[in-house]
């Protein structure tokens, strides 16, 4: 009897043992352990500027929407943040994660099918518009105004795009009938569509907004053109053994609501 | 002098219109908030308007109809209307080409003109969606003949209601025609009182001019403080030319008139047409100075048959100050996009300023602008951007277009009419 007392009794203490206690830290997963320990979190981003989302401004400060982001997680981590800037291109980005050289890439990283292969992919925080940012005299000698939508829908003619991006294929994929010229910078795309040497050039809706509200002479020349239903999806990268951390990165950009339009990003940032 | 002649003395409302710039300059909201006066004495107005025009134009081509030498008159309508019309495209263009308005603008003009069209452009012109078509629908696009189409309508009584002055010009001339043919003994009531209701709302209007001063204080008021300066300024060039243009057409067509009416002093001419002049310029709406323009020119003993007929039909289809302004600023596009014009191109702009200011017909003020399309479209040059500087800067273009139609179909008429011969004549 005795004994029976004694065993219910401690099996009501089970509970209160259980929850005092804290998560061990051998339960943390080896992916996320790894950051703790190291205290450190490697985030890639590629070398060139990318305003809003990661530049260098007039303080000399690396600053953005993107590095909001990392600061953000490793506050919550608690662990300091390293920005690895090696990349040369996006796909480079790709690559320092899918290595391990970095945890993260916060990089204004479009969520494509091919680096999909290398490396997972968070939740988009940002849902870009694909955009064409037309010459207006080109525009009106081909079609009327009235006529202008159909006109792109079917669009004859020369269309710029930056070489080796993403965006090369998805002007094949969505203009078949135009003709795609290749430039080595966004500079010279724009360059040549201003001078008429081809009728648009096309990329995300951001980057369009910032030469349209740049250039002295846009609004007379040319004619910005956004797609509702041609997205350019912005996300994380992470190596693909670390499923913790990605579970994580979810978790955060949920909870923390990181999410902006393009328009409120240029806003934003407009001043640093 | 008695009161009721001060009021419509010329120099008095040359004095309110003054009055009303200042206003409108240095007392902005309250002259926007005022403007309600002035737009209520318009209502005034074209309360009028659709009852003179048809009894105008039914009373006089029935009496027409019934003249021997109809056919005559119908020749020399049609005549000096061509003429009319080439001539203010043609002048439209000559002004466009040797004023260069739009070339040369300077970095500080293109850069305001280019945050204006950023500023007031709307953003669904800038979106669509590139695999589904049905979602955005693009504007109808008008041809001439669904616009010729339309002048008949299929209910006289719905066109009256909503206003639409094309279709009951059209059914006036039909109806007018149709009077002209049924017998005298049947005729002549009807006749009678579309005269006598034309004379009843002559006489209404006429009371209404006392009231002119101060419905011209606040229409200009309204209108001065409406105009932003930053656009005003971009555009001034633009502006000055149009109007030193308008101003030389201005005084040709008083010379016309002068010839015409025999009168010894060319400044009584001006004084005769001082209330259809300051009407279209306040309420830039060509319409609203019919009344008057038929009333001053009965003063100066034009034909009152003639005058009845060819100047409401003028200032419906008429447009001339819309035909100048379409042409000259189809050269300032031209000029601003850096294009060679070819002999081929200006006639393409005399010929599409034309269809495009006769399309106008029947409408005023900011809805008239999008026809600039017609001329632009064949050229190659795009409309959209400019479009917005034009409808910020057409509060100051309006009145001069306005003052254009209505003076020059007023010219038109003293062409076509022939002078009364009669006793009174030596009298003013």
């Amino acid at each position: 009897m005795k004994r029976t007392v004694f065993l219910l009794l401690s099996l009501c203490i089970v509970p209160f043992i259980a929850f005092s206690q804290e998560i061990a830290d051998k339960d943390i997963p080896p992916d996320m352990n790894a950051i703790l320990k190291r205290k450190q979190l490697v985030v890639a981003m590629t070398t060139t500027d990318q305003p809003p989302f990661y530049f260098i401004n007039k303080a000399g400060e690396l600053v953005g929407f993107d590095v909001d982001i990392a600061k953000a997680m490793g506050k919550e981590l608690n662990v300091g943040l390293v920005f690895n800037r090696e990349a040369k291109s996006f796909n480079e980005v790709v690559s320092l994660v899918a290595s391990g050289k970095a945890d993260l890439a916060i990089s204004k990283l479009s969520r494509t099918l091919d680096r999909a292969r290398y490396v997972r992919f968070s939740t988009p925080y940002i849902i870009l518009h694909q955009g064409l940012l037309i010459n207006r005299v080109q525009l009106a000698q081909r079609t009327s105004e009235e006529e202008s939508k159909t006109y792109i829908r079917g669009l004859v003619g020369k269309i710029g795009v930056i070489q080796k991006s993403s965006y090369v294929n998805y002007a094949k994929e969505n203009f078949p009938k135009a003709q795609v010229v290749e430039f080595p910078t966004w500079n010279e795309t724009i360059e040549a569509v201003t001078s008429g040497k081809i009728l648009a050039a096309y990329r995300d809706e951001l980057e369009i907004r910032k030469v349209f509200d740049s250039l002295p002479n846009s609004a007379i020349a040319l004619k910005p053109m956004y797609f509702t239903d041609l997205t350019d999806p912005i996300a994380i990268a992470v190596g693909y053994k670390n499923t913790q951390l990605l579970s994580w990165v979810n978790t955060f950009l949920e909870m923390k609501s990181y999410h902006a339009t393009s328009k409120e990003l240029i806003a934003q940032y407009k001043d640093q | 002098m008695s009161f009721g002649k001060v009021l419509k003395h010329p120099l008095v409302l040359m004095l309110s219109i003054g009055l009303g710039v200042l206003f409108g300059m240095y007392g902005k909201n309250l002259a926007i908030a005022l403007g309600a006066i002035g737009d209520a004495y318009l209502s005034f107005f074209q309360m009028t308007v659709i009852p003179i025009l048809i009894t105008a134009i039914v009373s006089s081509l029935g009496r027409l109809m019934k003249d021997k030498g109809a056919q005559k008159y119908i020749v020399r309508i049609i005549f000096v209307f061509v003429l009319v019309l080439t001539f203010a495209a043609v002048f439209g263009t000559a002004l466009g080409l040797v004023g260069r308005p739009g070339s040369a603008l300077g970095e500080s003009t293109t850069n305001t003109l280019n945050k204006i069209i950023k500023t007031s452009s709307q953003d669904q012109n800038q979106e669509m969606a590139l695999k589904s078509p049905n979602l955005d629908h693009s504007g109808s696009k008008s041809s001439l003949l669904d616009f010729l189409l339309q002048i008949i309508p299929s209910n006289i009584f719905s066109s009256l209601s909503s206003g639409r002055i094309l279709e009951i010009v059209f059914f006036s001339i039909i109806f007018g025609i149709a009077v002209g043919f049924v017998r005298d003994s049947a005729s002549t009531f009807l006749l009678d009182l579309a005269t006598s209701l034309l004379e009843s709302f002559q006489k209404l209007i006429n009371w209404t001019m006392y009231g002119l001063p101060f419905g011209l204080f606040f229409l200009i008021g309204k209108q001065i403080a409406q105009v932003g300066t930053e656009i005003f300024l971009a555009m001034i060039k633009f502006i000055i030319i149009f109007y030193a243009g308008g101003l030389v057409v201005f005084l040709i067509c008083t010379a016309i008139i002068w010839l015409r009416s025999r009168e010894k002093n060319p400044l009584k001419v001006l004084k005769a047409f001082i209330d259809p002049i300051v009407i279209s310029i306040a309420t830039r709406n060509s319409f609203a100075a019919l009344p008057s323009s038929i009333s001053s020119l009965n003063k100066m003993r034009f034909n009152q048959n003639t005058t009845n007929l060819v100047l409401p039909l003028g200032i419906t289809v008429l447009r001339i100050g819309n035909i100048l302004y379409f042409a000259f600023s189809a050269c300032f596009v031209a000029q601003i996009y850096g294009a060679t014009l070819s002999a081929q191109s200006v006639l393409l702009i005399i010929v599409g300023s034309l269809f495009a200011g006769t399309a106008t017909a029947g409408s005023s003020g900011l809805l008239t602008l999008p026809m600039l399309g017609i001329i632009l479209d064949p050229l190659g040059l795009p409309v959209e951007s400019i479009l917005v500087v034009f409808m910020a800067i057409d509060s100051l273009i309006d009145p001069m277009r306005t003052l254009l139609i209505v003076y020059g179909n007023i010219t038109t008429t003293s062409l076509i009419s022939d002078r009364e011969v009669d006793s009174g004549e030596g009298e003013s």
